[in-house]
């Protein structure tokens, strides 16, 4: 055991301090990835480090060991399934590294390393994240950092490291802005390195996604309206991907949906046409969203004949666009698929789907029919309705409660069965306006299912989860909404804790936050070359391009190296002056008034030989601050406990206006004391 | 820490070639940190381009500001310190050379300074952790030892990475250390008076005679001849004198030996001067071309040596 193990210098206290510090709120923001045994591992490895620094002796184990014990991390890490491939998976080995930097804190390199790791972690985090408030942690972290390399190359406390690093980030922030206005954002694509989006639809749907999206209040969509009302409520339907194939418990997207060439004449101009701005978070998929339906559809983006919009490649980070609707415009696309059936169908829904159609032909009367069945039959809304595996029969017959998904995928099977063209759409409905910034936030908990139903003159919206009572004990969000008078209302979303009147608040300040975080996301987030363009001359920047930045970034960094210069050599203010080279330099003044100059070489002990030779009279007071001198300055700091206190005293006591003497040469007064 | 300005006849004061402006910048050397943060920077703004995230680009902003003004903070921590030469002490061949800085910290604090000799390879600095503002402290750079003569230093280094380490900024004096190194004292040959007991160096063996009194430690004076029992009584650095009786007179001559290495020679002619003045007679040197008249003190002895030490054999 004892070979295993080797004696380690001691780094310091201050230093690991401020170290852990960094280490700790880098890693703060990945707590919810690291598994609760590394969090633990994590704390106590700290805890160690601390102790043993606190007590000035370190004992780490050698390397083999810790190589060791660093690949028993990652093995349990593979074996529990917290590590993968891509940066976000493996941001827990990455974690974990960090950390066992405590373990062999050694050389500066060492500790180099962790604070580089440490400025890696911080840059991962925003891969993903861009909030405001993520954004302001990251920038505390890195202060964290600075500091925790300051204290590295000092010696003299915890308090001037801290000084000196948030004086670095702070005089640094000018500059800082300068580089992210000017820096030319460069265009590449490179092979995804696995940035995780937080998964939305996926191409297909399975009841089941819906309820783990329902789950997460985390915003999706932010919406604008720039020509001024908001739709009312039940106009609010964003339309995503129409799902035409099913195979009885799936529901697809029907590979190459047709697009328009260009977009299409309204034809109804009539209705009402309105713009929305969109910033839409990254899904890992393709599709883009818009209240029914997309007439104009934005830049990059095409236009389907079902009228839903996509991508060529699903968006990695925050996107930012632009739809016109037609409120009330129906999809006339000719669904091949709209009769398709499972091979294998239950025979309890072909008799469910003669119920409806009994004596007629007509879809809308048996689209109609079917509404009404779901709200005469006990049917009520859950989200946790337990597994169905036998699809839509099961809930159709036997469960009779669910969400969103089982009622729009079982209505569309019961139409198709009774011979009426009908598919499944999903998307979000409603959001909560925002009072403070007015506009509306879509979360991820918005997310709906409904159907839509082929009439001759187009595809109608039938929405059979609407009006379904909640089952008893259900919070679900959706009914929550429901109950209010004011659908669009913010949801309370305070913690249970939280007593009734902070409530209040507490909804006000999270719309101010939101509505701070859409400023700071379309505006600061939303800074692109076409911004870039507009802020620093169109014609200038498109004439010379990233050149017109790079030229201004190297001016902004100029800019701040002249006035960096310029200030230094400014006269420095007396603040912050050592209190006993003022005072004795006020008394050196004294005496230099008196005719005895002290040579700038001249050390204190032979400048008090010297005076006290040259002004007899006041020796004694002269001998008494040149003692009291070279203790404080020289000596041992305890005995400069009430040094400085006792100097002041020494040097009133020699006379302001001492009798002029006549000047007395260096050299004959020069000799060694004692 | 010890300031003086007694002048001592065996000091050498540099002070003479000190220029107005003793320090200077240098050069600005990036340090390996410096290479491996601008590594992860480039990461950085790879994973910024790739994921369009201006969260990254924000990260990159922060951090290469902080470290633009982590570079303007290097160069004027150092801007305006001074480096001033000081005195120096004739040694013995082979004896470390130490030769004196004065630092003068200028108008504001300075941090994190390390002195060191750029001239000699793998010279430890002498680190000044803090100089509060209109401070100054005197340290001691020491150098391996060297062969007789005179020797020179013509440069110190001041050097600092303070404050995050990326950025090495250097100044130099341009003032010259000058070193009398006497030849290193050796027994042997023909001794003037015959007793050749006490033949050897009396730097050696000097506390071996008797106690002749004390005198206050110059910097750059032998250690081992510091009187560490007054020290620890709470006395300032005091050098023991020895002597010993006696008030013969000798002639130290070349011609007295007959040994062919010309270097082995001197330092048996060093060693007969120590003796002798040790012991406390009056002496004299005859070198080929020079005489030194008879004479005794620290000050004869001086001349002596100096002689053995600058002695060029005529072809």
């Amino acid at each position: 055991m004892s070979q295993s193990l080797i004696t380690s210098e001691p780094h310091g206290f201050a230093r690991v301090l401020w170290l852990l510090v960094a280490m700790t709120m880098a890693t703060l923001p990945f707590l919810d990835i690291l598994p609760p045994w590394l969090t633990l591992a994590l704390i106590v490895l700290g805890t160690w480090r601390l102790v043993t620094e606190h007590r000035g002796l370190v004992v780490v184990p050698i390397l083999p060991v810790r190589l060791l014990l660093v690949l028993i991390v990652a093995l349990l890490l593979l074996a529990t399934g917290n590590l993968g491939f891509g940066l976000t998976a493996a941001t827990p080995l990455f974690v974990s590294l960090l950390w066992s930097k405590l373990l062999e804190l050694k050389a500066r390199r060492d500790f180099l390393v962790a604070c580089l790791l440490c400025y890696f972690l911080v840059a991962v985090l925003l891969f993903d994240q861009q909030s405001l408030l993520t954004c302001l942690y990251a920038i505390a972290t890195l202060g964290a950092i600075t500091i925790a390399l300051v204290s590295y190359h000092l010696d003299h406390g915890a308090g001037r490291s801290f000084r000196m690093g948030s004086r670095l980030l702070l005089q640094g922030l000018p500059l800082a802005a300068a580089i992210f206005v000017l820096f030319p954002r460069l265009q590449v694509n490179f092979p995804n390195l696995g940035g995780q989006a937080v998964s939305g639809f996926a191409n297909s749907l399975t009841p089941g996604d819906v309820a783990r999206m329902a789950l997460s209040d985390a915003p999706v969509m932010r919406v604008e309206f720039p020509d001024g009302d908001m739709p009312t409520a039940d106009q609010l339907y964003w339309r995503g991907l129409v799902l035409s194939q099913t195979d009885g418990a799936t529901w697809t997207v029907a590979q190459e949906t047709l697009a328009y060439e260009s977009a299409p004449a309204p034809r109804n101009p009539e209705y009402r046409a309105i713009v929305q701005d969109i910033s839409l978070q990254p899904q890992n998929q393709r599709w883009l969203f818009a209240l029914e339906v997309a007439e104009q559809p934005p830049e990059k983006t095409r236009l389907g004949l079902n009228r839903t919009l996509y991508r060529r490649q699903a968006p990695v980070q925050v996107l930012r666009y632009s739809v016109t609707s037609r409120l009330g415009e129906l999809p006339i696309d000719v669904d091949e698929l709209g009769l398709q059936l499972p091979t294998q169908l239950d025979p309890r829904v072909a008799s469910l789907a003669q119920e409806w159609r009994a004596g007629t032909n007509a879809p809308q009367v048996i689209a109609e029919r079917g509404m009404a069945w779901f709200k005469a039959n006990g049917f009520t809304y859950s989200l946790s309705p337990g597994t169905m595996d036998a699809g839509a029969a099961e809930f159709l017959f036997d469960k009779r409660t669910g969400f969103c998904a089982h009622y729009a995928t079982a209505y569309a099977l019961v139409l198709r069965v009774a011979g009426v063209p009908a598919r499944v759409v999903v998307g979000f409905r409603e959001g909560e306006r925002n009072d403070v910034g007015d506009f509306l936030l879509v979360r991820y908990d918005h997310a709906h299912a409904w159907c839509e139903v082929r009439f001759a003159d187009g595809w109608h919206r039938f929405d059979p989860t609407r009006g379904i009572p909640a089952a008893p004990g259900e919070t679900a969000p959706a009914t929550r909404r429901a109950g209010g008078a004011d659908p669009l209302a913010s949801a309370d979303r305070s913690p249970s804790w939280m007593p009734a009147w902070l409530r209040g608040p507490y909804t006000r300040v999270n719309q101010w936050l939101a509505f701070v975080d859409a400023k700071w996301e379309s505006n600061i987030m939303g800074l692109d070359s076409a911004k870039q363009g507009e802020w620093f001359g169109m014609a200038g920047f498109q004439r010379f391009g990233n050149w017109l930045l790079i030229g201004l970034l190297v001016g902004a960094v100029g800019t701040v190296v002249v006035a960096f210069v310029w200030w230094s050599r400014r006269r420095p203010t007396r603040r912050g002056v050592d209190p006993v080279a003022e005072l004795y330099a006020q008394y050196c003044q004294r005496l230099a008034r008196a005719g005895v100059v002290r040579h700038p070489s001249e050390g204190p002990r032979d400048f008090t030989a010297r005076a006290a030779v040259a002004l007899p009279a006041l020796a004694e007071g002269i001998r008494a601050v040149g003692e009291l001198y070279e203790q404080l300055r020289y000596g041992r700091p305890e005995a400069a406990a009430d040094g400085l206190q006792r100097l002041r005293r020494a040097i009133r006591a020699v006379p302001r206006h001492v009798p002029v003497q006549p000047p007395v040469e260096r050299s004959s007064a020069a000799g060694r004391p004692g | 820490m010890v300031e003086s300005t007694t002048q001592q006849p065996l000091t050498h004061d540099n002070a003479a070639h000190r220029t107005p402006h003793a320090a200077r910048i240098k050069r600005l050397r990036p340090t390996n940190a410096a290479v491996y943060l601008a590594m992860v920077l480039l990461f950085v703004l790879l994973g910024a381009v790739n994921y369009q995230s201006n969260a990254a680009y924000l990260v990159l902003a922060v951090v290469s500001s902080t470290a633009v003004m982590s570079l303007l903070h290097a160069w004027r921590n150092l801007n305006g310190v001074r480096l001033i030469p000081g005195r120096t002490f004739p040694v013995f061949a082979g004896e470390p050379l130490r030769a004196q800085v004065r630092v003068e910290a200028g108008e504001r604090d300075r941090w994190a300074l390390v002195i060191d000799a750029p001239e000699i390879p793998d010279s430890d600095g002498v680190p000044i952790e803090h100089l509060p503002p209109d401070d100054s402290t005197t340290i001691e750079l020491v150098l391996p030892g060297r062969r007789r003569g005179r020797q020179t230093l013509t440069r110190a280094r001041l050097s600092s990475v303070h404050p995050l380490g990326l950025l090495a900024v250097m100044h130099e004096t341009e003032a010259t250390w000058s070193w009398v190194v006497y030849p290193a004292p050796l027994a042997g040959g023909q001794d003037p008076d015959g007793d050749g007991d006490d033949h050897l160096a009396g730097v050696r063996r000097s506390n071996t005679g008797d106690f002749h009194g004390h005198r206050p430690y110059q910097p750059g004076e032998p250690h081992r001849r510091i009187d560490w029992r007054a020290v620890a009584r709470g006395r300032p650095l005091l050098l023991k004198d020895y002597t010993l009786g006696g008030t013969a007179e000798c002639w130290i001559d070349w011609t007295d030996d007959v040994i062919a290495d010309v270097e082995i020679h001197l330092s048996v002619l060093c060693g007969r001067v120590v003796a002798a003045e040790r012991q406390g007679r009056r002496y004299g040197l005859r070198l080929p071309g020079r005489t030194i008249e008879l004479g005794h003190g620290v000050d004869h002895q001086h001349i002596c040596l100096e002689a053995l030490a600058l002695f060029e054999a005529t072809p």
